[in-house]
């Protein structure tokens, strides 16, 4: 079977016909749910009571499904409105909530809002651009920037997704890294066609060292070292010509938003031109 | 829209400075009822922030919370199950939510709120 992720948006793919089709596919309801069990255990959450979870490409809500069954509370975002019209229209359901939203543009939510977030087979969209003012890796570290702020301190993350090629697989890894994840990509099965499933697993803690995949033990999956790439990022930085008035800008403006109270306020001498001195 | 949801939501446009806390203007509200579940408020209730939830429960007609939280919450069992109830069962059917710095307006049908954002709305990141 070919992609569906090059045939183009992924609302476009997930219409009302394939979401109907997939939340009653027996294989796919079995799949799915083994997913979010896996995720889930990766997730190590704190069981003694019910926890807030988000859920990013909840689909037609067979994770959700899950979760609940597990006791926790959750918050579902996906892009594709047909998939979230068969999720609502699951009679069970009571301790999830639904969003229309593409994880591309950020995650509209306040700092330290979920004690871990979980999404199966959607971070791969992000590879694709469907329009050409998409940029993936602008979405990509879009999403994974608004990730960092939306967990709470402590909280892990785990996404599975199916990479196309091996370069995909580390181009998201890096971009998680850079917004300042620790963790890498658990592949389970790693030897077979079929079985073999990639969760990319993040934490706040730098010394967290992701666990191992199932079965074979010999591929443990690609580290990620966060340290590494930002050093590579500094050399680039040297390179440049310096710092130009939209950057500085651009730094206070951040640092504004952060909440920083001692911020020089923008004057017609913020990143003027100095004499050249020789 | 849980108001557990809504307590947790904001817009996040590019020209939004805090885009929190996104005002309700319900025109259909629908109340369910769920198991009370007294450990999940306790934890959860951490992190609400109250004044947003009295707020946003007076948007959709309910006046029953207290301006602040009393403080003797773990024996008063009658308000945790209130709460539980404003949290989980209250939820906006349809309406619309509305972005404070911006007045960017979500429309909410058949209980999912519509997020969606155009590519130029969008937070600018360094890549």
């Amino acid at each position: 079977m070919s992609r569906p992720e090059l045939t183009g948006a992924a609302a476009n793919f997930y219409n009302d016909t394939e979401a109907r089709k997939y939340d009653t596919n027996s294989r796919m309801i079995g799949i799915q749910a083994e997913i979010t069990q896996r995720a889930l255990e990766l997730l190590q959450l704190d069981d003694s009571f019910p926890n807030f979870i988000l859920d990013v490409g909840c689909g037609s809500g067979l994770s959700g499904k899950v979760l609940e069954e597990a006791g926790h509370y959750w918050c579902g975002l996906d892009v594709s409105r047909d998939m979230l019209n068969v999720a609502s229209e699951r009679e069970t359901s009571t301790k999830g909530d639904l969003a229309h939203h593409d994880m591309g543009t950020g995650l509209p939510f306040r700092a330290a809002s979920f004690d871990g977030m979980i999404s199966i087979s959607a971070l791969q969209w992000l590879c694709y651009s469907n329009s050409s003012k998409q940029v993936p890796k602008r979405r990509l570290v879009r999403f994974f920037s608004a990730l960092y702020g939306v967990l709470k301190r402590g909280a892990r993350a785990v996404l599975q997704f199916y990479p196309e090629t091996p370069e995909q697989a580390v181009l998201i890894s890096e971009c998680a890294a850079k917004v300042g994840f620790a963790g890498g990509v658990v592949v389970d099965y790693p030897n077979s066609t079929k079985a073999k499933k990639h969760y990319l697993v993040l934490s706040f803690d730098r010394g967290y060292s992701t666990p191992k995949g199932l079965q074979s033990a010999a591929q443990a999956g690609v580290r990620v070292d966060s340290s590494g790439s930002s050093k590579r990022v500094k050399v680039v930085k040297k390179k440049g010509k310096g710092k130009t008035k939209e950057w500085i800008e651009h730094k206070k403006e951040v640092q504004r938003k952060k909440g920083f109270e001692n911020v020089r306020k923008d004057t017609k001498f913020t990143g003027r031109k100095r004499k050249d001195k020789f | 829209m849980k108001l557990l949801t809504h307590n947790h939501l904001r817009s996040n446009v590019r020209t939004a400075t805090t885009g929190y806390p996104l005002i309700i203007t319900p025109t259909e509200i629908r109340v369910t009822d769920t198991e009370y579940n007294d450990k999940f408020v306790k934890h959860v209730m951490q992190n609400v922030n109250w004044p947003v939830l009295v707020q946003a429960a007076s948007q959709c007609g309910i006046t029953t919370l207290p301006p602040t939280i009393p403080p003797n919450l773990t024996s008063d069992t009658s308000f945790l199950q209130a709460l539980h109830h404003v949290l989980v069962n209250v939820n906006v059917v349809s309406g619309v939510l509305k972005c404070p710095d911006t007045g960017r307006e979500f429309s909410i049908r058949d209980g999912i709120c519509d997020f969606m954002l155009e590519e130029e709305e969008c937070e600018n990141v360094k890549i």
